[in-house]
């Protein structure tokens, strides 16, 4: 009896596995905490000097690693006319590790692709106020938890400038 | 008198309903999405003892001395591989 439920639960299983494994090997676009590979979207050629229509999406979508595209989902923050991402779990996404070694990628917003560099940004002050910008986008009224501001802490922002 | 091959049986049937009830709970609560770790650890922990029901070699000599294929391997290796996906989805979430 235990063996032929288990014969119908492993075939469930099977089909819902083998569906999923078929749309992770044909994924372009990240998808959830799934990372994608090249992006698909009309790419703007020319340099973007106000950044500021970026705040009319949620999220921005990096893809970089140009030698074999690799793709997140991030938020980001805006802050005096600049354009910047965030890297939450800091450098270790292995993303911000990828922008460390080239800083050249793109990145999406809406149906657009937009080639740009990232730099981190590193002064502690700078590092300070996007935090509170952040926060400010983001409130959230209950008290932080150590362990909440110690996952706070490790956020990395990269400044986002056209190419 | 006491049978082990009995106990072993009443324990791996606890395992199997704790890993679905695991399950079970894990979307109740919060839903089926990528994020649910609990779900993913019950799915381990289910899949595991499932797979010790079809513990069997691929291939196996009949009373005749010919190789056959084991047909219950393939349960065995449904539920292995769902295992992994699921080791590998809980690590995605940890790292």
């Amino acid at each position: 009896m235990i063996k032929k439920v288990l014969k119908w639960v492993a075939a469930g299983l099977a089909i819902s596995v083998a569906t999923l494994l078929f749309f992770y090997l044909n994924r372009s676009d990240p998808w959830a905490i799934i990372p994608g590979k090249q992006l698909r979207g009309e790419e703007v050629t020319g340099p973007i000097d106000d950044w500021s229509f970026v705040l009319q999406y949620r999220i921005v979508t990096n893809e970089v690693r140009p030698s074999d595209p690799y793709s997140v989902n991030t938020g980001y923050v805006f802050h005096d006319g600049v354009l910047y991402v965030i890297s939450g779990k800091g450098g270790e996404s292995r993303w911000s590790q990828f922008l460390l070694q080239d800083p050249n990628m793109r990145i999406r917003l809406g149906d657009k692709l937009y080639r740009v560099r990232a730099t981190r940004v590193e002064d502690p002050e700078l590092v300070n106020e996007l935090r509170k910008v952040r926060e400010r986008r983001n409130p959230n009224p209950e008290e932080k938890t150590p362990e909440e501001l110690a996952v706070l802490a490790r956020v990395w922002f990269f400044r986002i400038d056209s190419r | 008198m006491h049978n082990p091959g009995y106990s072993i049986r009443a324990v791996k049937l606890v395992i199997l309903l704790v890993g679905a009830l695991v399950v079970l709970l894990a979307v109740i609560l919060d839903n089926v999405n990528e994020r649910n770790d609990w779900l993913a650890a019950g799915l381990i922990l289910f899949s595991l003892t499932a797979s010790t029901y079809f513990l069997a070699w691929p291939v196996s000599r009949d009373d005749q001395r010919n190789w056959r294929f084991n047909t219950k391997s393939v349960w065995l290796f449904i539920y292995l591989m769902v295992a992994a996906v699921c080791a590998m989805w809980l690590w995605l979430l940890k790292t």
